[in-house]
Protein backbone atom coordinates (compact mmCIF):
# COMPACT_ATOMS: atom_id res chain seq x y z
CA UNK A 1 0.00 0.00 0.00
CA UNK A 2 1.35 3.37 -0.94
CA UNK A 3 1.42 6.06 1.66
CA UNK A 4 -0.58 8.61 -0.20
CA UNK A 5 -3.54 6.28 -0.34
CA UNK A 6 -3.66 6.02 3.40
CA UNK A 7 -6.29 7.75 5.34
CA UNK A 8 -5.73 8.49 8.93
CA UNK A 9 -7.56 9.17 12.09
CA UNK A 10 -5.86 11.58 14.42
CA UNK A 11 -7.66 11.32 17.71
CA UNK A 12 -7.55 8.49 20.13
CA UNK A 13 -5.08 5.95 18.97
CA UNK A 14 -2.86 8.23 16.98
CA UNK A 15 -2.46 10.70 19.73
CA UNK A 16 -1.94 8.02 22.32
CA UNK A 17 0.76 6.66 20.09
CA UNK A 18 2.29 10.08 19.61
CA UNK A 19 2.37 10.61 23.33
CA UNK A 20 3.88 7.22 24.00
CA UNK A 21 6.59 7.80 21.47
CA UNK A 22 7.36 11.30 22.53
CA UNK A 23 8.24 10.03 25.95
CA UNK A 24 5.15 11.40 27.60
CA UNK A 25 4.51 15.02 28.28
CA UNK A 26 1.61 14.78 30.63
CA UNK A 27 1.82 18.24 32.13
CA UNK A 28 3.33 20.08 29.22
CA UNK A 29 0.06 21.80 28.37
CA UNK A 30 -2.03 23.03 31.25
CA UNK A 31 -5.70 22.08 31.21
CA UNK A 32 -8.29 24.17 29.47
CA UNK A 33 -9.81 25.36 32.74
CA UNK A 34 -6.56 26.95 33.87
CA UNK A 35 -6.84 29.43 30.99
CA UNK A 36 -10.31 30.48 31.94
CA UNK A 37 -9.68 31.82 35.42
CA UNK A 38 -10.20 35.53 35.77
CA UNK A 39 -11.32 36.03 32.20
CA UNK A 40 -14.63 36.81 30.61
CA UNK A 41 -14.37 33.65 28.53
CA UNK A 42 -17.16 31.19 29.35
CA UNK A 43 -16.37 27.66 30.42
CA UNK A 44 -17.65 26.35 27.15
CA UNK A 45 -19.21 27.39 23.89
CA UNK A 46 -19.78 26.07 20.41
CA UNK A 47 -20.34 28.08 17.26
CA UNK A 48 -22.96 25.66 15.98
CA UNK A 49 -23.89 27.81 12.97
CA UNK A 50 -20.41 27.50 11.50
CA UNK A 51 -20.85 25.96 8.06
CA UNK A 52 -19.39 22.57 7.30
CA UNK A 53 -17.62 21.63 4.09
CA UNK A 54 -16.78 17.93 4.10
CA UNK A 55 -13.26 17.48 2.84
CA UNK A 56 -12.65 15.88 -0.53
CA UNK A 57 -9.49 13.85 -0.89
CA UNK A 58 -6.54 15.82 0.45
CA UNK A 59 -8.24 19.14 0.23
CA UNK A 60 -8.57 20.13 3.84
CA UNK A 61 -7.05 23.52 2.97
CA UNK A 62 -9.92 24.56 0.69
CA UNK A 63 -12.46 22.99 3.07
CA UNK A 64 -11.12 24.72 6.18
CA UNK A 65 -10.70 28.05 4.41
CA UNK A 66 -14.21 27.84 2.96
CA UNK A 67 -15.47 27.26 6.50
CA UNK A 68 -13.96 30.41 7.97
CA UNK A 69 -14.75 32.52 4.88
CA UNK A 70 -18.37 31.38 4.90
CA UNK A 71 -18.54 32.15 8.63
CA UNK A 72 -17.50 35.70 7.69
CA UNK A 73 -20.49 36.00 5.33
CA UNK A 74 -18.75 35.08 2.09
CA UNK A 75 -20.90 32.93 -0.13
CA UNK A 76 -18.53 30.20 -1.21
CA UNK A 77 -18.04 26.55 -2.08
CA UNK A 78 -14.92 24.65 -1.11
CA UNK A 79 -14.43 23.55 -4.73
CA UNK A 80 -13.89 27.11 -5.92
CA UNK A 81 -10.98 27.44 -3.51
CA UNK A 82 -9.20 24.36 -4.81
CA UNK A 83 -7.79 26.20 -7.83
CA UNK A 84 -6.72 29.05 -5.55
CA UNK A 85 -4.84 27.22 -2.82
CA UNK A 86 -4.34 23.54 -3.63
CA UNK A 87 -1.03 22.04 -4.76
CA UNK A 88 -1.80 18.59 -6.16
CA UNK A 89 1.76 17.26 -6.00
CA UNK A 90 2.04 18.27 -2.36
CA UNK A 91 -1.46 17.00 -1.65
CA UNK A 92 -2.04 20.07 0.40
CA UNK A 93 -2.09 23.82 0.68
CA UNK A 94 0.48 26.30 1.96
CA UNK A 95 -0.36 28.56 4.89
CA UNK A 96 0.67 31.64 2.90
CA UNK A 97 -1.70 30.71 0.09
CA UNK A 98 -4.59 30.43 2.54
CA UNK A 99 -3.63 33.89 3.76
CA UNK A 100 -3.41 35.22 0.20
CA UNK A 101 -6.69 33.65 -0.93
CA UNK A 102 -8.47 35.21 2.06
CA UNK A 103 -7.43 38.64 0.77
CA UNK A 104 -8.99 37.93 -2.60
CA UNK A 105 -12.38 37.76 -0.89
CA UNK A 106 -11.96 41.18 0.70
CA UNK A 107 -11.30 39.76 4.14
CA UNK A 108 -8.32 40.38 6.39
CA UNK A 109 -6.41 37.21 7.28
CA UNK A 110 -5.06 37.63 10.78
CA UNK A 111 -2.67 35.10 12.31
CA UNK A 112 -3.47 35.00 16.03
CA UNK A 113 -1.07 34.38 18.90
CA UNK A 114 -0.07 30.74 19.17
CA UNK A 115 -1.71 30.26 22.53
CA UNK A 116 -4.88 28.49 23.52
CA UNK A 117 -6.41 31.59 25.18
CA UNK A 118 -6.12 33.39 21.83
CA UNK A 119 -8.26 30.68 20.23
CA UNK A 120 -10.74 30.74 23.10
CA UNK A 121 -11.16 34.50 22.99
CA UNK A 122 -11.69 34.48 19.22
CA UNK A 123 -14.36 31.84 19.68
CA UNK A 124 -15.92 33.97 22.39
CA UNK A 125 -16.02 36.82 19.88
CA UNK A 126 -17.92 34.53 17.54
CA UNK A 127 -15.12 33.73 15.15
CA UNK A 128 -14.15 30.15 14.28
CA UNK A 129 -10.38 29.64 14.13
CA UNK A 130 -8.52 27.94 11.28
CA UNK A 131 -5.63 25.89 12.67
CA UNK A 132 -2.76 23.91 11.22
CA UNK A 133 -2.16 20.60 12.95
CA UNK A 134 0.47 17.95 12.59
CA UNK A 135 -1.33 14.66 13.04
CA UNK A 136 1.82 12.66 12.58
CA UNK A 137 5.15 13.03 14.25
CA UNK A 138 7.66 15.83 14.25
CA UNK A 139 9.82 13.69 12.00
CA UNK A 140 6.95 12.30 9.90
CA UNK A 141 4.55 15.19 9.68
CA UNK A 142 1.01 14.82 8.45
CA UNK A 143 -0.18 18.34 7.97
CA UNK A 144 -3.84 19.03 8.38
CA UNK A 145 -6.05 22.11 8.50
CA UNK A 146 -9.13 22.15 10.68
CA UNK A 147 -11.41 24.77 12.15
CA UNK A 148 -11.91 25.11 15.88
CA UNK A 149 -15.57 25.92 16.53
CA UNK A 150 -15.91 25.33 20.25
CA UNK A 151 -14.62 24.01 23.53
CA UNK A 152 -15.90 22.50 26.72
CA UNK A 153 -13.69 23.19 29.70
CA UNK A 154 -15.34 20.80 32.18
CA UNK A 155 -14.91 17.96 29.68
CA UNK A 156 -11.50 19.21 28.57
CA UNK A 157 -12.56 19.08 24.94
CA UNK A 158 -11.92 21.04 21.77
CA UNK A 159 -14.58 20.88 19.06
CA UNK A 160 -13.55 21.11 15.40
CA UNK A 161 -14.78 20.94 11.84
CA UNK A 162 -12.20 18.51 10.55
CA UNK A 163 -11.94 16.49 7.37
CA UNK A 164 -15.22 14.67 6.83
CA UNK A 165 -16.22 15.10 10.47
CA UNK A 166 -18.66 17.88 11.12
CA UNK A 167 -18.17 17.71 14.86
CA UNK A 168 -14.79 16.31 15.66
CA UNK A 169 -13.92 16.25 19.33
CA UNK A 170 -10.38 16.13 20.60
CA UNK A 171 -9.14 16.23 24.16
CA UNK A 172 -7.47 19.53 24.86
CA UNK A 173 -4.28 17.68 25.45
CA UNK A 174 -4.31 15.91 22.09
CA UNK A 175 -5.26 19.07 20.32
CA UNK A 176 -2.45 21.01 21.95
CA UNK A 177 0.03 18.34 21.00
CA UNK A 178 -0.97 18.34 17.32
CA UNK A 179 -1.07 22.13 17.29
CA UNK A 180 2.29 22.41 19.00
CA UNK A 181 3.79 20.19 16.30
CA UNK A 182 2.52 22.73 13.78
CA UNK A 183 4.17 25.59 15.65
CA UNK A 184 0.83 26.80 17.00
CA UNK A 185 -0.27 28.35 13.74
CA UNK A 186 -3.82 29.68 13.65
CA UNK A 187 -5.67 32.41 11.80
CA UNK A 188 -9.01 34.13 11.78
CA UNK A 189 -10.82 35.90 8.98
CA UNK A 190 -11.89 39.47 9.70
CA UNK A 191 -14.75 41.29 8.00
CA UNK A 192 -14.06 44.86 6.84
CA UNK A 193 -13.43 46.99 9.92
CA UNK A 194 -13.36 44.08 12.36
CA UNK A 195 -10.69 43.77 15.02
CA UNK A 196 -9.38 40.54 16.48
CA UNK A 197 -10.09 40.08 20.18
CA UNK A 198 -6.62 41.12 21.26
CA UNK A 199 -5.11 42.88 18.26
CA UNK A 200 -1.41 43.25 17.77
CA UNK A 201 -0.91 46.73 16.34
CA UNK A 202 1.93 45.94 13.98
CA UNK A 203 0.53 42.64 12.70
CA UNK A 204 -2.89 44.15 12.10
CA UNK A 205 -1.63 47.21 10.25
CA UNK A 206 0.84 45.23 8.13
CA UNK A 207 -2.00 42.89 7.22
CA UNK A 208 -4.03 45.84 5.98
CA UNK A 209 -1.12 47.10 3.88
CA UNK A 210 -0.89 43.69 2.21
CA UNK A 211 -4.61 43.83 1.51
CA UNK A 212 -4.16 47.29 0.00
CA UNK A 213 -1.23 46.11 -2.10
CA UNK A 214 -3.27 43.47 -3.89
CA UNK A 215 -5.85 46.01 -4.95
CA UNK A 216 -8.45 45.66 -2.19
CA UNK A 217 -8.36 49.41 -1.83
CA UNK A 218 -11.80 50.17 -0.44
CA UNK A 219 -11.67 47.30 2.04
CA UNK A 220 -8.21 48.39 3.16
CA UNK A 221 -9.50 51.94 3.66
CA UNK A 222 -12.17 50.66 6.06
CA UNK A 223 -9.60 48.64 7.99
CA UNK A 224 -7.20 51.60 8.20
CA UNK A 225 -9.99 53.63 9.72
CA UNK A 226 -10.50 50.97 12.37
CA UNK A 227 -6.76 50.82 13.02
CA UNK A 228 -6.57 54.59 13.43
CA UNK A 229 -9.48 54.62 15.84
CA UNK A 230 -7.38 52.41 18.07
CA UNK A 231 -3.88 53.69 17.28
CA UNK A 232 -4.27 57.25 15.95
CA UNK A 233 -0.52 57.75 15.73
CA UNK A 234 0.36 54.63 13.77
CA UNK A 235 2.41 55.93 10.86
CA UNK A 236 1.77 53.00 8.53
CA UNK A 237 -1.98 53.26 9.10
CA UNK A 238 -1.89 57.02 8.50
CA UNK A 239 0.23 56.64 5.38
CA UNK A 240 -2.00 53.81 4.12
CA UNK A 241 -5.18 55.72 4.91
CA UNK A 242 -3.81 58.66 2.91
CA UNK A 243 -2.86 56.41 0.02
CA UNK A 244 -6.19 54.59 -0.08
CA UNK A 245 -8.12 57.88 0.12
CA UNK A 246 -6.04 59.14 -2.79
CA UNK A 247 -6.57 55.95 -4.78
CA UNK A 248 -10.31 56.20 -4.18
CA UNK A 249 -10.31 59.73 -5.55
CA UNK A 250 -10.80 61.50 -2.23
CA UNK A 251 -7.88 63.89 -2.51
CA UNK A 252 -9.23 66.21 0.14
CA UNK A 253 -9.15 63.47 2.81
CA UNK A 254 -5.83 62.19 1.54
CA UNK A 255 -4.28 65.63 1.96
CA UNK A 256 -5.67 65.98 5.48
CA UNK A 257 -4.32 62.55 6.45
CA UNK A 258 -0.85 63.11 4.96
CA UNK A 259 -0.69 66.37 6.90
CA UNK A 260 -1.79 64.63 10.09
CA UNK A 261 1.04 62.18 9.59
CA UNK A 262 3.55 64.95 8.90
CA UNK A 263 2.57 66.81 12.07
CA UNK A 264 3.44 63.67 14.01
CA UNK A 265 6.41 62.70 11.88
CA UNK A 266 7.86 65.73 10.06
CA UNK A 267 10.69 63.50 8.83
CA UNK A 268 8.35 61.12 6.94
CA UNK A 269 9.81 61.72 3.50
CA UNK A 270 7.42 59.32 1.75
CA UNK A 271 4.44 61.26 3.08
CA UNK A 272 6.07 64.51 1.90
CA UNK A 273 6.51 62.94 -1.51
CA UNK A 274 2.92 61.77 -1.76
CA UNK A 275 1.52 65.03 -0.44
CA UNK A 276 3.60 66.87 -3.03
CA UNK A 277 2.35 64.58 -5.79
CA UNK A 278 -1.22 65.18 -4.66
CA UNK A 279 -0.75 68.96 -4.47
CA UNK A 280 0.80 69.02 -7.92
CA UNK A 281 -2.23 67.17 -9.23
CA UNK A 282 -4.38 69.94 -7.81
CA UNK A 283 -2.28 72.52 -9.61
CA UNK A 284 -0.47 73.68 -6.49
CA UNK A 285 2.98 73.42 -7.96
CA UNK A 286 4.69 75.81 -5.58
CA UNK A 287 3.28 74.11 -2.54
CA UNK A 288 4.25 70.73 -3.98
CA UNK A 289 7.82 71.80 -4.61
CA UNK A 290 7.97 73.30 -1.13
CA UNK A 291 6.98 69.93 0.38
CA UNK A 292 9.58 68.10 -1.69
CA UNK A 293 12.26 70.58 -0.70
CA UNK A 294 11.34 70.10 2.96
CA UNK A 295 11.70 66.40 2.42
CA UNK A 296 15.00 66.77 0.59
CA UNK A 297 16.37 68.96 3.39
CA UNK A 298 15.98 66.16 5.92
CA UNK A 299 16.74 63.09 3.83
CA UNK A 300 20.28 61.85 4.15
CA UNK A 301 22.32 62.21 0.97
CA UNK A 302 22.90 58.44 0.92
CA UNK A 303 19.20 57.64 1.33
CA UNK A 304 17.70 56.27 -1.91
CA UNK A 305 14.52 58.08 -0.92
CA UNK A 306 16.37 61.21 -1.96
CA UNK A 307 16.41 60.05 -5.57
CA UNK A 308 12.70 59.35 -5.46
CA UNK A 309 11.97 62.84 -4.16
CA UNK A 310 14.19 64.34 -6.85
CA UNK A 311 12.44 62.27 -9.52
CA UNK A 312 9.04 63.39 -8.31
CA UNK A 313 10.27 66.98 -8.29
CA UNK A 314 11.51 66.71 -11.86
CA UNK A 315 8.32 65.05 -12.98
CA UNK A 316 6.19 67.76 -11.42
CA UNK A 317 8.22 70.53 -12.98
CA UNK A 318 8.18 68.82 -16.37
CA UNK A 319 4.47 68.23 -16.40
CA UNK A 320 2.90 70.00 -19.29
CA UNK A 321 1.76 73.30 -17.88
CA UNK A 322 -1.56 73.06 -19.63
CA UNK A 323 -2.14 69.61 -18.14
CA UNK A 324 -1.85 70.93 -14.61
CA UNK A 325 -4.94 71.07 -12.50
CA UNK A 326 -6.38 74.38 -11.59
CA UNK A 327 -6.75 74.75 -7.88
CA UNK A 328 -8.73 77.62 -6.55
CA UNK A 329 -6.61 77.81 -3.43
CA UNK A 330 -3.32 76.27 -2.55
CA UNK A 331 -1.95 75.85 0.95
CA UNK A 332 0.61 78.46 1.90
CA UNK A 333 1.12 79.72 -1.61
CA UNK A 334 -0.61 80.87 -4.72
CA UNK A 335 -1.34 78.86 -7.80
CA UNK A 336 1.28 79.39 -10.43
CA UNK A 337 -0.55 81.10 -13.29
CA UNK A 338 -0.02 79.92 -16.82
CA UNK A 339 2.76 81.89 -18.45
CA UNK A 340 1.36 84.39 -20.88
CA UNK A 341 2.98 82.77 -23.88
CA UNK A 342 1.55 79.30 -23.21
CA UNK A 343 -1.78 78.51 -24.73
CA UNK A 344 -3.67 75.53 -23.49
CA UNK A 345 -3.98 72.90 -26.20
CA UNK B 1 10.39 26.90 -22.53
CA UNK B 2 8.90 30.04 -23.93
CA UNK B 3 8.26 31.27 -20.43
CA UNK B 4 11.83 30.64 -19.32
CA UNK B 5 13.05 32.57 -22.31
CA UNK B 6 10.62 35.37 -21.58
CA UNK B 7 11.84 35.49 -18.01
CA UNK B 8 15.49 35.64 -18.96
CA UNK B 9 14.72 38.28 -21.52
CA UNK B 10 12.85 40.40 -19.00
CA UNK B 11 15.60 40.07 -16.43
CA UNK B 12 18.11 41.08 -19.07
CA UNK B 13 16.10 44.12 -20.05
CA UNK B 14 15.63 45.15 -16.47
CA UNK B 15 19.26 44.55 -15.64
CA UNK B 16 20.34 46.63 -18.59
CA UNK B 17 18.12 49.45 -17.52
CA UNK B 18 19.51 49.08 -14.01
CA UNK B 19 22.99 49.58 -15.32
CA UNK B 20 21.72 52.44 -17.38
CA UNK B 21 23.61 51.20 -20.38
CA UNK B 22 21.76 50.26 -23.50
CA UNK B 23 18.34 51.29 -22.30
CA UNK B 24 17.25 54.45 -20.57
CA UNK B 25 17.10 53.96 -16.84
CA UNK B 26 13.70 53.38 -15.33
CA UNK B 27 12.52 56.45 -13.55
CA UNK B 28 10.74 56.08 -10.24
CA UNK B 29 8.69 59.03 -9.31
CA UNK B 30 5.27 59.80 -8.04
CA UNK B 31 3.17 58.18 -5.34
CA UNK B 32 4.90 55.75 -2.99
CA UNK B 33 2.76 52.75 -2.09
CA UNK B 34 2.20 51.66 1.51
CA UNK B 35 3.48 48.13 0.97
CA UNK B 36 6.44 49.40 -1.06
CA UNK B 37 7.45 51.60 1.87
CA UNK B 38 7.05 48.74 4.34
CA UNK B 39 9.12 46.41 2.21
CA UNK B 40 11.71 49.13 1.87
CA UNK B 41 11.58 48.98 -1.88
CA UNK B 42 12.49 52.63 -2.02
CA UNK B 43 15.94 51.81 -0.76
CA UNK B 44 16.73 50.35 -4.13
CA UNK B 45 13.60 50.42 -6.20
CA UNK B 46 14.96 49.05 -9.48
CA UNK B 47 16.73 46.16 -7.79
CA UNK B 48 13.69 45.40 -5.63
CA UNK B 49 11.54 45.24 -8.72
CA UNK B 50 13.88 42.90 -10.53
CA UNK B 51 14.05 40.66 -7.46
CA UNK B 52 10.31 40.64 -7.05
CA UNK B 53 9.89 39.84 -10.71
CA UNK B 54 12.33 36.94 -10.51
CA UNK B 55 10.74 35.63 -7.29
CA UNK B 56 7.32 35.79 -8.89
CA UNK B 57 8.47 33.89 -11.95
CA UNK B 58 10.25 31.29 -9.84
CA UNK B 59 7.22 30.72 -7.64
CA UNK B 60 5.10 30.49 -10.77
CA UNK B 61 7.29 27.69 -12.05
CA UNK B 62 7.41 26.01 -8.64
CA UNK B 63 3.69 25.85 -8.10
CA UNK B 64 2.93 24.88 -11.68
CA UNK B 65 5.42 22.04 -11.24
CA UNK B 66 3.43 21.07 -8.13
CA UNK B 67 0.32 20.80 -10.23
CA UNK B 68 -1.29 24.22 -9.78
CA UNK B 69 -3.65 25.12 -12.60
CA UNK B 70 -1.68 27.48 -14.92
CA UNK B 71 -4.87 29.43 -15.60
CA UNK B 72 -5.23 30.23 -11.91
CA UNK B 73 -1.57 30.89 -11.16
CA UNK B 74 -1.47 34.53 -12.19
CA UNK B 75 -4.15 35.46 -9.68
CA UNK B 76 -2.69 33.25 -6.99
CA UNK B 77 0.61 35.08 -7.28
CA UNK B 78 -1.09 38.46 -7.41
CA UNK B 79 -2.58 37.89 -3.95
CA UNK B 80 0.86 37.44 -2.35
CA UNK B 81 3.09 40.29 -1.20
CA UNK B 82 6.67 40.54 -2.42
CA UNK B 83 7.92 39.35 0.97
CA UNK B 84 5.61 36.34 0.88
CA UNK B 85 6.75 35.48 -2.64
CA UNK B 86 10.36 35.50 -1.50
CA UNK B 87 9.51 33.26 1.47
CA UNK B 88 7.78 30.73 -0.76
CA UNK B 89 10.52 30.93 -3.37
CA UNK B 90 13.15 30.05 -0.78
CA UNK B 91 11.28 27.57 1.43
CA UNK B 92 8.53 25.92 -0.55
CA UNK B 93 9.95 22.43 -0.10
CA UNK B 94 10.06 22.79 3.68
CA UNK B 95 6.74 24.52 4.14
CA UNK B 96 3.90 22.51 5.62
CA UNK B 97 1.15 21.75 3.12
CA UNK B 98 -1.92 20.73 5.06
CA UNK B 99 -4.04 18.18 3.30
CA UNK B 100 -4.54 14.93 5.18
CA UNK B 101 -8.07 13.58 5.16
CA UNK B 102 -9.35 12.53 8.52
CA UNK B 103 -11.44 9.39 8.47
CA UNK B 104 -12.05 6.55 10.84
CA UNK B 105 -9.40 3.90 10.62
CA UNK B 106 -6.24 2.72 12.20
CA UNK B 107 -4.27 2.03 9.07
CA UNK B 108 -1.92 4.87 9.80
CA UNK B 109 -1.16 3.70 13.31
CA UNK B 110 -0.25 0.29 12.02
CA UNK B 111 1.95 1.79 9.36
CA UNK B 112 3.80 3.95 11.83
CA UNK B 113 4.43 0.99 14.06
CA UNK B 114 5.64 -1.03 11.09
CA UNK B 115 7.85 1.81 10.03
CA UNK B 116 9.31 2.43 13.44
CA UNK B 117 9.99 -1.23 13.96
CA UNK B 118 11.76 -1.26 10.64
CA UNK B 119 9.46 -3.81 9.03
CA UNK B 120 8.69 -1.53 6.11
CA UNK B 121 9.89 1.79 4.91
CA UNK B 122 6.71 3.45 3.88
CA UNK B 123 7.64 7.07 4.06
CA UNK B 124 9.78 7.19 0.99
Amino acid sequence: MRMHHCHIRPAGLIVVLVLLMSGGCANRHPGLETYLNNTSIPSGLELRDTPFFPQQEYQCGPAALATVLAASDISIKAEELTGKVYLPQRRGSLQLELVAATRRYGRLPYVIDGKLPAILSELSAGRPVLVLQNLGLAKYPFWHYAVVVGFDAPRKEIILRSGDQQRFIMSTHSFMRTWELAEYWAMVVLRPGELPDTPDESRYVHGIAALESIGQTDTAAIFYETALSLWPDNTIALFGAGNTAYALGDKKSAEVIYRRLLVRRPDHAAARNNLAFLLAGLGCIEAAIAELDKGLSIVDSEDPMRQHLLNTRTEILNTDVAARGTATSCPGSVTIPLPADVQPH
Amino acid sequence: MQRIFAKKFMVWIMSMSLLGTTLPSISYAGLIGTQALIENQQTDAPRARVEEFVARENVREQIIALGADPVEVQERLAALTADELRLIEQNIDNMPAGGILVIIGIVFVVLIILDLTGVVDIFK
